[in-house]
């Protein structure tokens, strides 16, 4: 009787259980037996995304496509591209992850991959992603999300507090342009004349050429237009930011140094950790700002501060080295697209951004906006208020590879004759025009014969 | 329902006292705790009578309406923050604990690099995950006192210490428990940590390390040489390795230089440099001069190569100088990292296999991860379950998929991933643990008391014998010679710091 009692009651109980719960039913997505992945290489797929993939479906076989062969440097652009869509079409993955960003665009407007749109309306997604980060997934033809990157990577402006409460000079602060950065550096400069005195400014391996096509990224300008067959260079823009550059290297805002590089025995010129070291100024205590990725000298002797890298001048919010690089995509037309956004959906939720702040990420930062208020660095949350400098997509398809490497460095020798008193701004800024013309116009010559 | 089922919640209700209005907020808690199925352990059954569980039946159904909504909420919803988790780490056993777990680190470790504790945290997120480090030669008793850690990674040395101190939990009732599967582990592994534990196991190693034998069987085929196999003894492989000679391909490729090789072999075919804890220099036996005949002769013959020469030999060069992986050597001795080498080297990924290496693979055989629970853990149910997801199969996955260094506890969970041909090799070794192994983990080995000096010193000495300049009776005399002036350099040591 006392059993039949309980059993009764039990039963009554999970009763209960059935009719307050069940109707709602639960809409998890089945684990698919297999899953087809197509990554460039195996090893990275899996310390990047494999322990978020198992946990959310540990019985699943991944299938892994290697992309290796599409994604070979020594390969035109036009060649990896057409490498890419045979492999999907041939293999068929679910899963596609890209870390090119024209590659994404190709496929993108080859139709290989799914809008991802309506899956983040359904669960509620696009205002809890980084907005830079959801317009650079709709850098294609249709302004569509068609992958997600679900980590993405940018700079911050470092600066030795130390060394500015030394000087007595104001501490940078977030949104400057460029002439404001600059010009807080040179009073550094200005404050002594000793040479071994700090500088205000300094980059590892950059010159003035280096620093103008920085500057030049910042302000979403492009030295040449390869669709149009077109080089870009005798603008007012450019003017301004070849000024900027030059000028503050003239005065001695910044300096440039160069350690000594090494020769393998494949002949290719090396840096060892000793050179790194060398050149990097900024650790040493010898400059007192420079630009890093977020996450650089977390073991510097002295006061750390950032703030976000300096913007453009036209908006006041835009930064270069914003990058939102791999892409996780769904292949249109995959009987296991529900599955794979699933995952996608896993890797930006606010659970997993939240995981993530606990462990150091060796690439980037959650694209999930709540990271900034889950992790304990100060400094991510002003990452989710950087928006990045977009230049237009551009189309390399038919350009020999040889004309990047001769571009620049006529660039350099023109910088160098004019830093030389040999001629001005105004003409080099004409000769690098003209000069730069004939390069591309031989290179695009060249492309097409092959 | 089932029974078991049953069971659980005629111990939770029959352990309720009722209190105001026939509700207990014991109960409502309970309900809102999500109802977390727990086993109590106090069992009251008589006082409960047929009254009492009628009411219970209108207090049940009372409080079901009442908490309607977080029963229901409870059934649709995951607890805030939960949405778009998945159904596999929707039952975390951890959920409830807010707990700081220490983990043991060594320098360099891939604890840290390769950010080993993020599965473990996808799973149980209201944990957190502390490293502690050991400093690189401190006394591993004294640092466990100081730093109290709660999770240890051990070496088997470490292992064998701390097991016989009392400073690990015995893990053989947890096991049992949650029904760890012990036998899909490599057998002699579980073994080897039983016996180094005084019979009880103390701890679980996710992967060990030994040798194989790699084998390229292209190029057997090519040269219509029979494929070496499992089961054959040293003398047998080198006879392999010799019929390659004046092929233009290596039979043997040496992994390193004569020195390694000789003590590969040496120690595999159980010679011994020395007996009586150094006392007697045996290096001069006549096994060991067959060795050096042997091995010194396929060098001279050009069937075992060192690693291929760069003509620039004093710049850094960015290409493999291994024979092995460019093709220009049949077969190689070295251990589970390997197959990485040849799956980045991307030649050929097919084509080759392993095969056990012939003798004992004691010497070999190395563990260097071995997780344990420290008897002092702050909280030994989470510590548990992290040891548990280090050796379980998911985090085999993450081993095998991120590069596998070194080889996994299941063989099964490798072959997710390679062919039984491929990995077999490293699951036939034989494993043996010699007579000695307690002294020698005592720090006082009966034998072999001299082998790194003699690898050492046996350098210089094969170099001389492969020129031509000095034979191998004339080597062994002068390395017996040396090993003697070592052995009493170290005993005059010893005698130092005893006075």
């Amino acid at each position: 009787m006392r059993r039949g009692g309980i059993a009764a009651l039990i039963g009554l109980f999970s009763l209960l259980l059935v009719l307050s719960g069940c109707s709602d039913g639960e809409e998890q997505v089945k684990q698919p037996d297999i899953l087809k992945v197509a990554d460039i290489d195996e090893m990275n797929f899996y310390s990047m995304y494999g322990d978020y993939l198992n946990a959310v479906y540990p019985n699943t076989r991944i299938e892994f496509i290697s992309a290796k062969a599409a994604s070979d440097w020594n390969a035109s652009f036009e060649e990896r591209e057409k490498r890419w869509k045979r492999l999907i079409e041939s293999e068929q993955p679910d899963l596609i992850v890209m870390r090119e960003d024209e590659i994404y665009q190709a496929l993108a407007d080859e139709g290989l991959l799914t809008d991802l749109s309506p899956y983040m309306q359904s669960s509620d997604l696009s205002e809890q992603i980084h907005p830079g980060v959801l317009e650079l997934m709709k850098q294609n033809r249709d302004s569509l999300p068609y992958g997600m990157a679900t980590l993405f990577t940018a700079s911050k402006l470092y600066y030795n507090e130390d060394l500015f409460r030394e000087y007595g000079i104001d501490l940078p602060h977030d949104g400057m342009t460029w002439e404001e950065l600059l010009q807080l550096a040179y009073r550094f400069t200005a404050a002594s004349s000793s040479s071994d005195a700090p500088i205000g400014y300094y980059q590892s391996y950059s010159g003035p050429m280096e620093l103008a096509s920085y500057i030049g990224s910042t302000e979403g300008l492009s030295m040449y237009r390869l669709n149009a067959g077109k080089v870009t260079l005798d603008t007012a823009a450019w003017q301004q930011v070849f000024h900027t550059a030059l000028s503050h290297y003239r005065n001695g805002t910044f300096r440039t140094f160069t350690p000594e590089g090494k020769i393998s025995a494949e002949g290719t010129t090396y840096y060892d950790q000793e050179a790194t070291l060398s050149a990097d100024w900024f650790s040493k205590g010898r400059a007192a700002m420079t630009i890093g990725s977020y996450g650089s000298f977390s073991s510097v002797k002295f006061k750390l501060g950032s703030v976000n890298p300096p913007v453009d001048v036209s908006t006041r919010s835009r930064s270069s080295d914003f990058y939102a690089n791999h892409k996780l995509a769904i292949r249109a037309g995959s009987s296991e697209a529900q599955a794979v956004w699933g995952f996608i959906e896993f890797m930006v939720s606010d659970y997993v951004a939240k995981v993530s702040a606990q462990q150091a990420s060796d690439f980037g930062v959650p694209s999930r906006i709540s990271y900034g208020q889950h992790t304990k660095n100060e400094s991510a949350s002003g990452l989710y208020k950087q928006m990045p400098a977009i230049t237009p997509p551009d189309d390399r398809t038919g350009i020999d590879a040889s004309f990047y490497e001769g571009f620049y460095s006529m660039l350099k020798q023109e910088i160098s004759d004019t830093l030389a008193d040999k001629q001005t701004e105004e003409v080099m800024l004409k000769r690098m025009q003209e000069q730069g013309q004939q390069l591309l116009d031989a290179a695009k010559a060249k492309g097409q014969k092959e | 329902m089932s029974g078991q089922y049953q069971e659980q919640w005629e111990k939770q209700l029959s352990g309720q006292p009722m209190r105001n209005h026939g509700f207990t907020s014991d109960i409502q808690s309970k309900v809102r705790e999500r109802i977390r199925m727990e086993q109590q352990n106090n069992k009251r059954h008589n006082w409960f009578r047929t009254a009492a569980a009628l009411t219970s039946v209108i207090i049940v159904l009372g409080g079901g309406w009442l908490l309607r909504d977080d029963i229901s909420s409870m059934l649709k919803q995951k607890p805030s923050g939960m949405e778009g988790v998945p159904a596999a780490l929707q039952n975390d056993v951890l959920a409830d604990q807010n707990v700081t777990l220490k983990v043991m680190v060594g320098q360099y470790d891939s604890f840290t690099n390769m950010q080993y504790a993020r599965p473990f945290l996808l799973h149980h997120p209201t944990v957190t995950v502390e490293t502690v480090e050991m400093p690189e030669g401190k006394d591993v008793m004294k640092w466990v006192d100081e730093a109290q850690p709660d999770v240890l990674r051990l070496s088997l040395q470490q292992y064998y210490e701390l097991a016989k101190a009392g400073k690990l939990k015995p893990l053989e009732t947890l096991i049992k428990r949650d029904a760890v599967d012990v036998d899909a582990m490599y057998e002699p592994v579980i073994d080897i940590l039983r016996q180094y534990g005084g019979g009880q196991l103390y701890g679980l190693a996710p992967a060990f390390q030994t040798d194989a034998v790699f084998v390229n069987k292209g190029l057997f085929e090519k040269n219509g040489i029979p494929m070496p196999h499992a089961g054959m003894s040293w003398d047998e492989l080198l006879d392999t390795a010799a019929r390659f000679q004046g092929t233009g391909t290596a039979g043997l490729y040496s992994g390193n230089n004569p020195s390694a090789l000789i003590n590969e072999i040496g120690q595999a075919i159980g010679l011994q440099t020395d007996t009586q804890g150094g006392k007697q220099v045996t290096i001069d036996s006549p096994a060991w001069a067959e060795l050096w005949t042997k091995i010194t002769n396929g060098y001279k013959e050009g069937w075992i190569q060192d690693q291929d020469t760069n003509s620039n030999s004093n710049k850094v060069s960015f290409t493999p100088s291994d024979p092995f992986l460019n093709g220009n050597a049949a077969m190689v001795v070295s251990s589970g990292y390997y197959i990485q080498q040849i799956q980045s080297a991307g030649k050929d990924e097919r084509k080759w296999m392993t095969i056990p290496v012939p003798g004992d693979q004691i010497s070999s055989f190395h563990l260097l991860e071995i997780y344990a629970v420290s008897s002092t853990a702050s909280n030994e149910k989470a510590a548990w379950e992290m040891v548990k997801f280090m050796n379980g199969t998911e985090f085999a996955k993450r081993l095998i998929g991120t590069g596998m260094t070194r080889t996994p506890i299941r063989q099964l969970d490798a072959q997710q991933k390679y062919s039984e041909e491929q990995i077999a090799g490293f699951y036939n070794n034989k494993l043996e643990l010699p007579e000695d192994w307690q002294s020698a983990a005592d720090g006082k080995p009966n034998s072999n008391a001299l082998i790194g000096y003699a690898y050492q010193d046996s350098g210089p000495l094969l170099e001389e014998v492969i020129a031509g300049k000095l034979s191998v009776d004339q080597a062994l005399a002068l390395l017996k010679e040396k090993l003697e002036q070592r052995a009493q350099q170290d005993a005059l040591a010893a005698q130092k710091e005893q006075s």
